[in-house]
């Protein structure tokens, strides 16, 4: 064989792969932020709920293909390299984003817990209403952990007129207080009923 | 290159080294093993005892030869002909052997005979002939030795596995250093690939290996197994090599289960590497009872490693009585001791990773037996604690799963790992639903009351292999990896319920009739920790 440097090319290796992982996050909010869970063993996962229900979650397969021709390897800049492991982080970033939103798309649908707005503006009341559909928890000090919207850029400046609204229409204001209050009473039942009985 | 490795560790092996492996050489050719001595001491008057193919009883002496023979000096300084002379004259005693049976004798070296020492023995055979002895001595030396081991290494290769692929793992565990834990992956690939797990293809078509090839690699994976992990054994890392015999196990217990082999096929392999592992924990007691201070390595270096140590050893030393009383060995100072040692450092086990709960619970499950007092229940509810408090979903400390040693876990908790693990544990345990039924079983309620709110909030994950067989096995391609939540109102009864079952439905076949041993797997495999092992394991070491 030709001389080759499998020992410094595995360190470059791991520095490009620590690059994509990092870039790959990036890409993927919200999700990147999400606690990451490793499959050591087999080939599908199963959640069971407290309330008993039983989720089957088949693996999906999310893959970049990096194709360098031979007559590149001469000329390549390190700055290229980068590119490219950029680019890949991107596209991983894209597909798993993707296999996201479906299964959360699939899990609302499921259960109604989706407002469709018809292609309509989104309004104040149409996020109240979807506000009133999650159940969310609230942290030490009482106040709620509000979850996150990931919106379009069409979408994102409804979403600022309706936090506008919110802090200046009364009504509206006061539909988000009740939401809230009742939020936090489902909330205190919830951790009131973790216990042993009988 | 796999032959030459094999020469090389045979003119470096003492005749405690290659005692175990030339005694599955010996399964090989035909023997049935009947006692293999611990300290190659001559315990029974011979260093292992076997009864050949047709029958007649053989006892074995072996000498590992200095510079490669064995001279006519070494033969004086080391009073091998009186040996010899016990060897021949001196009857089997051991309850599986007929003493009045005559025995054949065998003088095993891994070198050479100096000419004047082949003279010697000839004269010694004369004189037994003369004086109507059935049977002299024979010689096994160093060309019938290698040839014995290579035998077995043609066997090697049934699973079509590149022998480049084969020699590459091979030779990194031969390479290794042996003061280091065993590399648990590096063996298991190994021992997995010489193993027939797959159908036999021959002109198009599938077959299943025959059971005669199943019995020889599995003689040949004892021998590579024990040959690979020599370095290990040449520095009395007894650990090391408990661990190396209760992954050979484990592999022949997975390829009787996954072709439904006779035992005649794979027993004897067993028992003898079961000898193997017990004469090892007694090693390591010798050691812990001699030893002044329980550190090891680099001194400076070592306080924070010295629970993790000491943890171990206790969960070994506790195997170690658990499986006395299994064996209704008769009570002596050796049970003192290991009471002792274990009472003494019960209170200093310190919970690493979830990888170290086995240990907690060989050690609770032995102080059950020698103390009256609840405690060793609420060591149960300490770990319990522990979990609920380092993997509560919002902590910051880190209690990792059990698919990490202590040595991929260590630099994390000292804060000197070069970068983060990838994975989070928090708001998840392997082991804590098992924890919780074995706490519940003891019915302790009001205890139990407080823990539950927490308990609540730590999803449970378990692993299902495909085939129950795939339990012996270090990692599964197949199988559903489950998460459960528990329900966050939870009646007591119905826990209790839940918490009394012990069918053991995870629990492979082959191995429930030997729930000590099973227990040892567990330390060395905790990652195939369930609740429903774990509820079994209980019902059954209580009944010990």
């Amino acid at each position: 064989m030709l001389p080759d440097f499998p020992q410094a090319k595995n360190e470059l290796m791991q520095v490009l792969t620590e690059r994509m992982k990092l870039i790959q996050s990036g890409f993927m909010q919200p999700f990147g932020e999400l606690p990451k869970f490793v499959m050591h063993e087999g080939d599908s996962f199963r959640i069971i709920r407290a309330d008993g229900s039983i989720d089957e979650v088949p693996m999906k397969e999310a893959k970049v293909k990096i194709t360098i021709e031979h007559s590149e390897v001469e000329t390549m800049t390190p700055a290229e390299i980068i590119q490219r492991v950029d680019s890949m982080a991107e596209e991983m970033a894209r597909q798993q984003s993707q296999i996201f939103f479906k299964k959360i798309n699939e899990t609302t649908a499921a259960v109604g817990n989706t407002i469709d707005v018809g292609g309509g503006e989104l309004t104040v009341d149409d996020y109240l209403d979807m506000l009133s559909k999650v159940q969310f928890n609230f942290d030490e000090n009482g106040e709620p952990k509000l979850p996150v919207a990931v919106t379009g850029e069409k979408l994102h400046e409804a979403m600022v007129k309706i936090q506008e609204q919110l802090r200046t229409d009364a009504a509206a204001k006061a539909r988000f207080d009740e939401i809230i209050r009742q939020e936090k009473e489902e909330w205190r039942v919830r951790e009131s009923n973790r216990k042993l009985v009988g | 290159m796999l032959e030459r490795v094999i020469e090389n560790w045979l003119d470096r092996a003492s005749e405690k080294s290659f005692q175990i492996p030339f005694s599955h050489m010996l399964i090989n050719e035909g023997y049935k093993i009947i006692h293999v001595s611990r300290h190659c001491g001559m315990e029974l008057g011979k260093d292992i005892i076997a009864i050949d193919a047709d029958g007649t009883p053989c006892a074995f002496q072996l000498k590992g030869a200095k510079n490669g023979k064995i001279s006519l000096s070494q033969w004086r300084e080391d009073s091998i002909s009186a040996q010899l002379q016990d060897l021949v004259m001196t009857a089997i005693d051991h309850p599986s052997v007929d003493a009045t049976k005559p025995h054949r004798s065998f003088f095993v070296t891994n070198g050479n005979l100096e000419e004047e020492v082949s003279r010697a023995i000839s004269d010694m055979n004369r004189t037994w002939e003369r004086q109507g002895q059935p049977y002299g001595i024979e010689t096994i030396v160093r060309g019938e030795f290698l040839e014995m081991a290579l035998n077995l290494g043609t066997n090697l290769l049934p699973s079509g596995l590149p022998d480049t692929t084969l020699e590459q793992r091979f030779l990194q565990l031969f390479q290794e250093m042996g003061n280091d834990v065993l590399p648990k992956e590096k063996l298991t690939a190994l021992i997995e690939s010489v193993l027939p797990f797959g159908y036999v293809k021959t002109n198009d078509r599938s077959r299943k290996p025959s059971k005669a090839a199943c019995s020889r690699a599995i003689s040949g994976a004892a021998v590579l197994c024990s040959i690979s992990t020599s370095s290990f054994d040449e520095k009395n890392n007894h650990v090391a090599v408990i661990e190396a015999w209760v992954i050979f196990l484990s592999y022949t217990l997975a390829l009787a289960e996954r072709w439904d082999l006779d035992p005649k096929y794979w027993k004897n392999e067993f028992e003898m590497a079961k000898q193997a592992i017990y004469n090892k924990l007694e090693d390591l007691y010798d050691e812990v009872k001699e030893a002044p201070y329980l550190t090891e390595g680099n001194a400076l270096a070592d306080p924070p490693f010295y629970r993790v140590r000491l943890t171990w050893l206790v969960a070994y030393m506790s195997i170690l009585g658990l499986w006395r009383r299994f064996e209704n060995k008769r009570a002596d100072e050796t049970d003192v001791f290991i009471k002792e040692f274990c009472l003494e450092n019960r209170r200093k086990l310190y919970m690493w990773g979830e990888a170290a709960a086995p240990q907690f619970l060989a050690a609770m499950w032995y102080q059950k037996k020698v103390i009256s007092t609840p405690e060793p229940d609420f060591l149960l509810k300490a770990l319990i604690e522990v979990i609920c408090h380092v993997n509560k979903p919002k902590g910051e400390e880190l209690l990792a799963n059990p698919y990490y040693d202590a040595n991929s876990v260590m630099p994390h908790l000292l804060g000197i790992a070069e970068k983060p693990l990838d994975e989070r544990f928090r708001g998840n345990s392997y082991v804590l639903e098992g924890l919780v039924h074995l706490f519940v079983r003891r019915n302790f309620k009001q205890h139990t009351w407080p823990l539950w709110p927490d308990v609540t909030r730590i999803s449970v994950t378990t692993f299902k292999p495909k085939k129950l067989w795939h339990l012996y096995k270090w990692n599964n391609r197949e199988g559903v990896l489950e998460i459960a939540y528990p329900k966050h109102t939870q009646d007591w009864s119905e826990l209790r319920t839940m918490a009394q079952e012990s069918g053991g439905a995870y629990v492979p076949k082959l191995i429930k009739t030997e729930p000590v041993l099973f227990l040892l797997f567990l330390c060395v495999y905790p990652h195939r920790m369930n609740a429903s092992i774990m509820r079994w394991l209980d019902s059954e070491l209580m009944r010990i």
